[in-house]
């Protein structure tokens, strides 16, 4: 993990990307209306595992009915969006995720996973909720 | 910054893919215009292309879409077209630029499967965008300028709109759309929009000119909402935290991009934000800035030179005998208003006719002495100058359908006119519409009669010679009202034409004609009101200018109507008891039982054997068989092919058994092997693709091969006299024989179709009567073989007519031989790619219900342009300005008629342009000509118009500010003033009234190419090329180990980059097939395709899941939903299917694919996760047993 987060940090950063790094958390600039997206990164056994979060409130908080729009929302966007995975982890959050073997990551594939995810889940933040939170 | 040289844009783009295209000469232009429009929207991000009517704007602008995609893949790119039909033919135009032009096969442009890499998005109306962009933004939106146009004076229709917003952008604040009044409703509505609209990185405006009044307060809705929605800043006074400029670029396309003023251009950019826009010449100095355009301190000269930083404009031409004509020069212009005679007046001989017009001037005189109208009317405003009856109240009455409006926008009061113009609710009727009506009620009481309108009558009778010669008309008329009124007149001439026609062709049953033309006659009596066409309006959007899609499901029928002779006989119910057009077709031709039925059909297995004199022979020498053998092998075959086709239980429809036993056949052919097995092969996967099936014990009575191989048809009746068969089916040499085959198949079905559906029919069926003898239903002939008699005759008959000028079958079917390329280009775009049992429905759907003389008003109706760009039917189209714009209609028109004027030169010009394009007839028949042209071979331009009335004077001012717009947009210095669109007759009528004629000499275009705006920084050796052939070879080394490691059952697949397989699967783990668990059979599909939104290949994985009830089920949902929580990170995918209210579910997953990184484990990962999840799924929520 600690080799994934030195790459991050060396990678070398192409001209239109704007990322601060904080442990294992990336927070990404993106590049239309000054908005912002935070993705972590994390190791599970033989897989790096990139999470992004859409919506962070518990499920609990959301009536059944929003969930179930929310969910549906979600995977009508998988079926479209390549690369991310739209879900709901364990505790109801709407995350975004990509899932990779860790021994064949290779830098080009590193930057643009972290790039598109941060993209894909903050533009999925403003069409659901119209702020830029997370 | 990106610049780029036309050298560059030729390595990426080729503008003339065809042999034809190389021939009209306009790649180069367009290589350039793409590059200097690409380096101006680099340099200063707004641009615009004023290229004359019908040089390729649009081609040129998808260039400069397509390198701004290759760029950057990011690129989000949206297109507003005037209206609908525009719109779908961008889409059209899109899907035919990225496969015949783009070069590059890669991930930004054209994606792996040839296609747009970002999909285009039909949006039917703001709504509808909103839900797509908030959907999926990463997609090319397609969307129209009358989508804008809302309607918000009526509260409730404000209510439904505040509603559809709200739904879809649930958190827009609550009291957001509440604004009470119209205007600010409007002006919050667009605002919304923008909180909806993703980041454009560039914005495509086409026929830009409509926005030329730019955003003021008191502007149109259109604009308004256009302006709020991309971020006008006039709306940042809202503090709103979301609203931003939106666009990023700009590029207006216009060939008539301003009337008589350059400030036009500015308000233009204004709607769009682009009102202060910096404009900088090529090396990025000497900033302007746009409003100076607005200025009345700049001298016109210095104005020019701000315009040439953003405007490109081309001027076409042909090259004649060695000289170059502009097009004021191969354009004929009829200013006098005669048509006999060029630049004579129209003449009335008639006395009765002459006291009419006096009478009628007469009347208008008094009307304009009317307080209301202080001698004053507005130009095209006048309803007597086109005919006498009154259009409110009669076509809506007649057809219970919604009177079309003004403006486009829901908001303009009723009017009798299509298009845009007049101010007051009596100028939008007629001004002298109800003070004429008491004159022409009179003359009816008085004496039985309807009141002659000598303009109206002389139009129709200088257009009725056109039934002999083909020539096509595009008459263009201001009133509703008058397009039925022109089309019945044309009507009435056809008809005798085609009763003359009848009995010359079957002198001895000439008296049964004359009954049937009276039975016409009293038919006609009895539905006086009848139309052919229907224009539905499109309620949704609530533009009168449209018409639904779904109404192309609604005209499957080819029925015919009693509007005339022809569709009544031919094609509608006709006389009965008769063997009339329409009975023949239905009964013989069309009958799949029918000996008839396989008229049109070529004997492929004849064909691929090279035509021998006994083919069962020869096949039982291919498969090394007795020929008794091999028929008993062909018949059991191709009964099982002949179940598959039919379910019949009784009889054996003559089609059904020619297509069994020739896919039978081939099988055969195949079977045997070698290079005539590899082109049979071939053969059934395109003519014959579904998978086989049915029963294989032949019926007693199932006929044998004898009548289905080595038969006689038109078609091999046809390649027996090859230079008839090269004049009307050409065979293309070409290497491919998959290619030879399909485009033998496709130029067939289209021969087929326009000979059994269009004016050529006339000539067969009366061929077939001339055998029968008789119009009796039942009648046969005493032939053994009725087929090949009339199939032989039908053939020696085009043969004579070859060696006859004149409008008939070998006409029709020989020019659409001749430009067939071109017309599937705009007609067909969907045949070159598509499947060939497809062909005969699009070509029959688009040729159906044909009739000579086509009306159009209300809304565009597609099936009748695509026929007027058809060598036959309609050969007159009669229409109001629906047809202004966009649509081309030029493959086989070259006259034009401005029956009713129109008052800007914009739409004069944008009228002419329909038939004045690339690839026109004028161009086909002149371009390149050697020799002097005849003058009655150039483009006429009709102007029709009675001397002696207030009409010479608005055609007058026409004229005059039609030669000022081509001053100004020329190399010319415009001394012209700007001119009023109302006419003072008082004033007028004692100016001098001499001739104007249009400009001579060559034209040269006032915004040419500036050199330096083509001298970019890349050329060609920067274009960056993959090759696929490395990706696939990678795939199929990985697939291999992949299907030996787990066992996988492969499944057949044709294309390329797909591999399909059923792979085990227990408890969510993927399992060899060798195991001894048990497990289910889950199916899987691996794809190599591009990534939407960036430049990356992507190896992605499906693995369907099956058909859920979601959206209406709450419990199913909930089980999925929990179901993906324990499975963590597979992707669910819903796809929801409209058709049963299901939705599709799968579980899908990518990889990023390149053929030196991506490793075995990767793949193995990919599949095994996304199969297995599927699998979990699939046990859970469908198919519950499918267990090994």
């Amino acid at each position: 993990m600690q080799d994934l987060i030195a790459r991050i940090e060396q990678l070398p950063r192409r001209s239109d990307r704007r990322w601060t790094l904080e442990g294992d958390i990336i927070r990404v600039r993106l590049r239309d209306g000054g908005r912002s997206q935070t993705v972590r990164v994390s190791q599970d056994q033989d897989r790096y595992v990139f999470r992004s979060v859409v919506l962070s409130r518990p499920g609990a908080k959301r009536t059944k009915n929003l969930r179930r729009r929310i969910a549906y929302r979600a995977w009508r966007r998988n079926a479209s969006k390549p690369l991310v995975t739209f879900a709901f982890d364990d505790e109801d959050r709407l995350i975004g995720l990509i899932e990779v073997p860790a021994a064949t990551l290779d830098h080009e594939e590193l930057d643009l996973y972290i790039e598109t995810l941060a993209r894909e889940c903050d533009r999925f933040e403003y069409v659901l909720t119209g702020a830029d939170t997370e | 910054m990106n610049t780029v040289k036309p050298s560059f844009v030729k390595e990426v783009i080729n503008f003339a893919p065809t042999k034809m295209a190389q021939g009209f000469g306009f790649a180069e232009l367009q290589e350039d215009g793409t590059a200097a429009l690409f380096n101006m929207l680099e340099r200063n991000r707004c641009a615009y292309l004023a290229d004359e009517v019908g040089m390729g704007k649009t081609y040129v602008a998808l260039g400069v879409m397509a390198l701004t995609r290759y760029f950057n893949p990011h690129a989000r790119i949206v297109v507003i077209a005037p209206r609908e039909n525009i719109q779908r033919k961008w889409i059209k135009e899109l899907k035919n630029f990225v496969r015949l032009n783009w070069k590059l096969t890669g991930n930004r442009v054209k994606s792996l499967q040839g296609e747009p890499a970002w999909a285009p998005v039909y949006c039917n109306s703001l709504v509808d965008f909103v839900a797509e962009a908030l959907l999926d933004a990463d997609r090319d939106f397609f969307l129209r300028m009358t989508s804008f146009s809302l309607a918000v004076k009526d509260p409730d229709r404000r209510q439904v709109l505040r509603r559809q917003l709200h739904e879809r952008v649930g958190w827009l604040p609550s009291g957001f759309l509440s604004a009470e009044t119209p205007e600010t409703f409007r002006d919050a509505y667009g605002c919304a929009m923008n909180a909806a609209m993703p980041q454009v990185d560039l914005l495509v405006i086409d026929e830009s000119h409509n926005l030329k009044h730019g955003f003021g307060p008191s502007v149109s809705n259109r604009n308004r909402v256009m302006g709020f929605a991309f971020g006008h800043p006039e709306g940042e006074t809202h503090e709103y935290s979301w609203y931003h400029h939106k666009a990023k670029r700009v590029l207006l396309l216009s060939a008539t991009p301003f009337e008589d003023d350059y400030a036009a251009i500015q308000r233009q950019l204004d709607v769009l934000g682009y009102g202060r826009a910096s404009l900088r010449d090529s090396n990025g100095r000497d900033p302007v800035c746009v409003d100076r355009l607005l200025s009345t301190d700049v001298s016109e000269d210095r104005k020019r030179e701000i315009v040439r930083r953003l405007m490109v404009r081309r001027v076409a031409g042909l090259n004649i005998n060695g000289q170059r004509y502009t097009k004021n020069m191969y354009r004929r212009e009829w200013r006098q208003g005669g048509y006999r005679a060029h630049d004579n007046p129209m003449e009335i001989t008639d006395p009765k006719q002459r006291l009419v017009v006096g009478l009628m001037q007469k009347k208008v005189a008094e009307i304009f002495r009317d307080e209301r109208f202080n001698n004053s009317f507005q130009i095209g405003m006048l309803s007597s100058f086109e005919s006498f009856l009154e259009t409110v109240g009669g076509r809506s009455q007649r057809t219970g359908l919604q009177q079309a409006t003004v403006t486009g926008e829901e908001d303009g009061p009723s009017s009798s006119f299509d298009g845009q113009q007049g101010d007051t609710v009596d100028e939008r009727r007629g001004i002298d519409t109800d003070g004429i009506a008491a004159i022409v009620e009179s003359y009816r009481t008085n004496f039985r009669d309807t009141l002659p309108h000598p303009k109206l009558d002389g139009t129709a009778d200088s257009f009725s010679s056109v039934f002999e010669t083909g020539e096509k008309t595009l008459v263009f008329v201001r009133r509703v009202r008058t397009v039925d009124e022109l089309a019945a007149k044309l009507d009435a001439h056809f008809d005798r034409w085609l009763r003359g026609r009848m009995i010359a062709e079957l002198p001895s049953l000439a008296s049964e004609i004359y009954r049937f033309f009276e039975r016409y006659a009293t038919e006609r009596a009895k539905r006086p009101d009848e139309q052919l066409e229907v224009n539905l309006l499109d309620e949704a959007e609530g533009d009168p200018s449209e018409i639904p899609e779904e109404r192309g499901a609604i005209d499957d029928d080819d029925e015919g109507s009693a509007e005339t002779f022809f569709s009544w006989f031919f094609r509608g119910s006709g006389p009965r008891g008769v063997l009339s057009g329409a009975a023949f077709q239905k009964n013989r031709l069309s009958s799949q039982s029918s000996v008839y039925g396989i008229f049109f059909q070529d004997d492929y297995v004849s064909w691929l054997l090279d035509r021998p004199v006994d083919p069962l022979a020869e096949l039982a020498r291919i498969a090394s068989g007795s020929r008794p053998a091999v028929v008993d092998i062909l018949r059991a075959q191709a009964y099982r092919h002949f179940t598959h086709l039919t379910h019949r239980e009784k009889g054996y429809p003559r089609l059904q058994v020619f297509l069994a036993y020739q896919q039978a056949a081939l099988e055969l052919i195949e079977k045997a092997g070698g290079q005539l097995g590899h082109q049979a092969r071939i053969m059934l996967d395109e003519r014959f693709p579904d998978p086989r099936g049915g029963t294989s014990d032949p019926a007693a009575g199932f006929p044998g091969p004898e009548q289905a191989i080595g038969f006689t048809s038109f078609i091999t009746e046809l390649v027996k006299r090859p230079d008839l068969r090269r004049k009307i089916w050409p065979e293309d040499a070409r290497d491919d024989f998959r290619q030879r085959f399909r485009r033998r198949e496709q130029r067939r079905e289209f021969l087929s179709a326009i000979t059994r559906l269009g004016a050529s029919y006339i000539d067969l069926y009366l061929l077939a009567i001339t055998h029968l003898g008789s119009f009796e239903l039942r009648r046969e002939t005493e032939s053994d073989e009725p087929v090949r008699d009339l199939a032989q005759a039908f053939v020696g008959l085009l043969e004579s007519q070859s060696r006859k000028p004149g409008f008939h079958a070998f006409y029709e079917l020989s020019q659409a031989a001749e430009v067939f390329d071109l017309l599937v280009g705009v007609n067909f775009p969907d045949v070159p790619a598509g499947r060939l049992d497809q062909l005969a429905s699009w070509f029959g759907s688009t040729l159906q219900r044909q009739v000579p003389v086509g009306r159009m008003s209300g809304g565009v109706n597609k099936r009748l342009v695509s026929q007027f760009r058809m060598p036959g039917f309609p050969l007159v189209l009669v229409t109001t300005d629906v047809l202004q714009e966009g649509e081309d209609l030029h493959t086989f028109c070259r006259q034009v008629v401005h029956y009713g004027i129109t008052w800007t030169p914009s739409a004069m010009e944008q009228r002419t342009g329909r038939v004045d394009r690339i690839g026109s007839l004028v161009q086909r028949q002149l371009d390149g000509q050697n020799s002097e042209p005849d003058a009655t071979d150039f483009l006429q331009v009709y102007y029709p118009h009675l001397q002696d009335t207030v009409e010479v004077l608005q055609v007058r001012r026409v004229l005059h500010r039609l030669n000022r717009f081509l001053q100004l947009i020329h190399q010319k210095t415009s001394e012209s003033q700007a001119l009023d669109s109302r006419i003072n007759i008082g004033h007028e009528m004692l100016e001098d009234l001499e001739a104007i004629p249009p400009p001579g000499g060559e034209l040269e275009s006032a915004f040419p190419i500036q050199e330096q705006w083509l001298e970019g920084e890349l050329g060609p050796a920067s274009v960056v090329k993959r090759n696929l052939d490395a990706d696939l070879e990678h795939l199929d080394k990985l697939w291999s180990s992949f299907r030996k490691r787990y066992g996988v059952r492969p499944l057949r697949t044709a294309d390329r980059l797909v591999r399909r397989g059923y792979a085990l699967v227990r408890k969510g783990r993927m399992m060899h097939r060798d195991t001894e668990e048990p497990g289910i059979e889950q199916p899987f599909r691996l794809q190599l395709r591009s990534q939407a939104a960036g430049d990356a290949t992507l190896l992605h994985c499906t693995s369907e899941v099956g058909p859920v009830e979601l959206e209406h089920d709450d419990h199913q949902l909930d089980e999925l939903y929990e179901l993906q929580k324990k499975l963590q990170c597979a992707k669910v995918c819903v796809f929801p299917d409209p058709a049963d209210r299901t939705d599709r579910v799968s579980v899908e997953g990518d990889i990023l694919f390149h053929p030196e990184t991506t490793q075995f484990e990767e793949l193995e990962s990919l599949v095994t996760r996304t199969v297995g999840a599927a699998g979990v799924l699939a046990s859970r929520l469908v198919e519950r047993d499918r267990i090994r």
